[in-house]
């Protein structure tokens, strides 16, 4: 398993807002097909490190490897890239001035440069895979949160990423809609898509996961398979975080 | 929906034009290849000059328009323009813009019954005198100040006269006499004296016979026979205005005017006090009274219609050349800071550029854009612009500076998060914003380009300081034809009125439109969402 090469790299990456320095030092890797669990505290730079993987945010050091190529090397193809890495907001983040259809055509229509028909049937594919074929001429403001999330996932698909990074996309949602966002996350799963999760659903995460990092304090503490750092976290700071949510 | 809304613009533009077809651009096209003697002048100040309708009495055409202009200076400009062998053309335009007019060579010469003051002989030159005036002080005959005999009569009287005129000034030598705001016509002044709101206004002899033939509850005062009273021999008389470097017409000029005899000159001043345009002799009874609109629509209802298009022309064409304008300004000055050094310095100096403009056309008033634009092209580059083509530029621009801001805001209120997502996407910026965050903007703006539509059917009407025959520059030319003004003025406001009401429902309808349908079909029917939703759930399940 270490001998393939990863598909994304994490080297010492930081990231400072003014003189807040958010990420001190954050490393990891990520081979083709693994889905990869982030869990931590609130404030301790998960969300940043996905920002930053896609660019959202600029990194202020550090190397960002995609395919062994670090893409923060000038002259590198960012929207390419961009394209290849998809995202799933946790405020769902749907284009508000068009309809569900419209939200899963536009990305493949505009920068894959597919045909209106290619990027319909693949988005009406999509759509399908996360249950939400009858709504397709809804709005995104006529439609519940985990309906529109779902749209989001379908969104993110239809560009056929190579790598889908999903910023707590259950957070928002009311608990009864949790388990219908959950459950097309597992259909992605089972198609082999490389994933990044944050997450506090960890249940989900230790049916789902390769591996878990727990960041904290803007540095990846400790990271492992679901059932060592689930069961037998390490660290101190680990476990207390892991008690609060058990208990 | 959009070639709906592109077929309704210009069917509005079809109107426009279909209106102006009442009068207004069919300029007049001459038979005859003389050259033209461009005469300056307000066409609005009888017996000197006036306009009308017809050609009647060897009137002038006035350019731009199927009017005449007659009068006075009229005759003395055609007796010119004989010995020259040009065709006389009376560029009709307000007492203030004519000196610019002349100095940018917009006119050959100013004949409108002017004086020759020190102040105005710096700027341009004057011909030989082609009339001595006296000066008189026009007051109700009801009046205290209706026996005055001298200069100290005049205590706590409320006196006007026209702006910009020596007549202003005199009135600082009638002792305790309270100078009242100028006006810009004498329409207006004879309004004000009939309703009460001044006493009095000093005018010349000749304004005092032509009212007089209308309005017989006047008396003029003379002022000119007073002791004490003092006024310049250049004052006292009225000259032909010729621009400063030419000085080969304004020999020709006298050369001309000597040879027009002073019985000759009384003969014509005479015709012109007896042809000026009067009242109706309908001023007195009641039941005349109540068809003064059906007769001011019947008479001037096709000028009046003309207005109404030439307004509406401005106001949509600019606010449609202002939305794109603000549109372009607005989404410049929210690009991103580039990387590379050089874009970055470029895009500093262009936003800042783009921020004087917008503050220059927000901080000052749209009537002095206008005249400064009209008059300083003309004056610093020698293009003569066209009358309509000056005013959809200076209402484009100025509409494009509101928009801009307003646009600005839409840009900056739209969600972050939908930046993002289409970054996400692998959107480039030029993408994410015609696609996802101008639509969303313009929408939440619309509110705001419907007020400035408004906002520029009302506002075009400060373009008749340069004589652009909208609605309001028509609605003063027919008051001071007919002397209704009340009537006049609210014919014309109840047109202002429709037209800003009809908008705002359309802009409403359009509005509602682009918010779409409240409901959305599902694609199949119910029974098949129930399947979907209990799919998903029995895959969980697993
Ligand atoms: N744009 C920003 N400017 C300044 N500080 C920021 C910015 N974005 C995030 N931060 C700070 O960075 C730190 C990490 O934020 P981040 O959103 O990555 O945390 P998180 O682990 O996702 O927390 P949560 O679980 O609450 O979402 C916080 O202290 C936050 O205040
Ligand atoms: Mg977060």
């Amino acid at each position: 398993m270490t001998t393939t090469k990863p598909i994304l790299s994490l080297q010492h990456l930081q990231k400072q807002f003014g003189q807040h320095q958010v990420l001190e030092d954050i490393s990891f890797d990520i081979q083709q097909g693994e889905i990869m669990t982030i869990i931590g505290p609130s404030g301790g730079g998960k969300s940043t490190t996905l920002r930053c993987i896609n660019l959202l945010e600029k990194p202020t050091a550090g190397k960002i490897c995609f395919h062994g190529e670090n893409i923060l090397d000038p002259g590198y193809q960012l929207n390419r890239y961009r394209a290849k890495v998809g995202m799933v907001f946790q405020q769902f983040n749907l284009f508000i001035n068009k309809n569900v259809l419209e939200n899963c055509m536009i990305g493949p229509e505009l920068v894959l440069k597919k045909s209106p028909e290619e990027a319909k049937a693949t988005a009406l594919g999509n759509l399908k895979l996360v249950g939400m074929s009858p709504y397709i001429d809804a709005k995104p403001n006529q439609l519940s949160g985990g309906q529109q999330q779902r749209v989001a996932i379908a969104r993110a698909i239809s560009m056929n990423p190579e790598l889908l990074l999903f910023d707590e996309p259950t957070s928002a949602l009311d608990p009864e809609m949790v388990n219908e966002v959950l459950t097309v996350m597992k259909k992605l799963a089972a198609t082999g898509l490389t994933m990044i999760i944050v997450t506090h659903e960890l249940a989900f995460a230790k049916e789902v996961s390769d591996q878990i990092a727990f960041i904290s304090g803007g540095v990846v503490a400790e990271a492992g398979t679901p059932a060592v750092m689930l069961e037998h976290p390490k660290l101190e700071a680990t476990q207390k975080f892991l008690r609060h949510f058990n208990a | 929906m959009k070639s709906r809304l592109t077929a309704c613009l210009t069917n509005l533009l079809v109107l426009c034009s279909l209106l102006l077809g009442f009068g207004q651009f069919q300029s007049v096209q001459a038979a005859k290849h003389e050259p033209t003697l461009k005469i300056g002048m307000e066409a609005n100040y009888p017996p000197y000059n006036w306009t009308q309708t017809t050609a009647t009495h060897g009137a002038a055409p006035i350019d731009g328009s199927k009017q005449f202009a007659n009068g006075y200076d009229v005759q003395i400009a055609k007796i010119i323009g004989r010995h020259l062998h040009r065709r006389v053309v009376v560029e009709k335009t307000q007492w203030d813009g004519l000196l610019p007019a002349l100095t940018s060579g917009k006119i050959d010469l100013i004949i409108a019954g002017m004086s020759p003051t020190s102040d105005r002989r710096k700027v341009i030159n004057f011909s030989q005198p082609y009339r001595k005036s006296t000066f008189v002080i026009i007051v109700n005959k009801a009046s205290k100040f209706a026996t005055a005999k001298g200069l100290n009569d005049f205590i706590e009287a409320r006196l006007t006269a026209q702006q910009g005129t020596l007549h202003y000034d005199l009135i600082k030598q009638l002792r305790g006499a309270k100078r009242e705001n100028a006006m810009t016509d004498f329409s207006a002044m004879r309004q004000s004296l009939q309703s009460g709101t001044i006493d009095g206004y000093v005018a010349e002899d000749i304004e005092y016979e032509s009212y007089h033939r209308v309005n017989k509850n006047i008396v003029a005062i003379n002022l000119s026979r007073m002791k004490g009273f003092k006024v310049a021999e250049s004052d006292a008389i009225t000259s032909i205005g010729v621009k400063k470097r030419n000085t080969t017409l304004l020999r020709q000029v006298n050369r001309i005017l000597a040879t027009v005899s002073a019985a000759k000159r009384v003969a014509l001043m005479n015709a012109a006090v007896r042809q000026q345009p009067r009242a109706g002799d309908s001023q007195t009874t009641q039941e005349k009274h109540e068809n003064l609109f059906v007769k001011i629509m019947r008479q001037y209802g096709g000028m009046i219609l003309s207005g109404v298009g030439m307004t509406l022309l401005l106001a949509l064409v600019g606010t449609i050349v202002g939305f794109v304008i603000g549109l372009l300004v607005g989404i410049v000055r929210t690009i991103p800071t580039p990387t590379t050094r050089g874009k970055r310095i470029l895009l500093r100096i262009v936003k800042w550029l783009l921020s004087v403009y917008v503050e220059i056309f927000r901080g000052t008033p749209m009537m002095v854009q206008a005249a400064v634009i009209y008059y300083g092209i003309a004056q610093l580059w020698h293009i003569n612009l066209n009358r309509t083509v000056a005013a959809l530029l200076i209402v484009s621009i100025n509409t494009g500076a509101y928009l801009a801001e307003v646009i600005r805001g839409g840009i900056t209120a739209t969600p972050q998060g939908q930046f993002e997502a289409a970054s996400a996407l692998g959107m480039s910026h030029s993408q994410k914003m015609w696609h996802i965050i101008l639509p969303q903007a313009i929408r939440n703006c619309l509110p705001s380009i419907t007020n400035e539509f408004i906002v520029n059917i009302k506002d075009t009407s400060v373009l008749s300081i340069i004589s652009v025959s909208e609605l309001f520059f028509v609605g003063t030319t027919v008051a001071s034809q007919t002397f209704e003004f009340f009537p006049t003025y609210f014919i014309i406001s109840v047109i202002y009125l429709i037209l800003t009401f009809s908008i705002t429902r359309i802009f409403n309808l359009i509005e509602r439109r682009l918010a779409g349908p409240k409901n959305y079909d599902l694609m199949g029917n119910q029974l098949q969402v129930g399947l979907m939703e209990s799919e998903i759930q029995h895959d969980d399940n697993n």
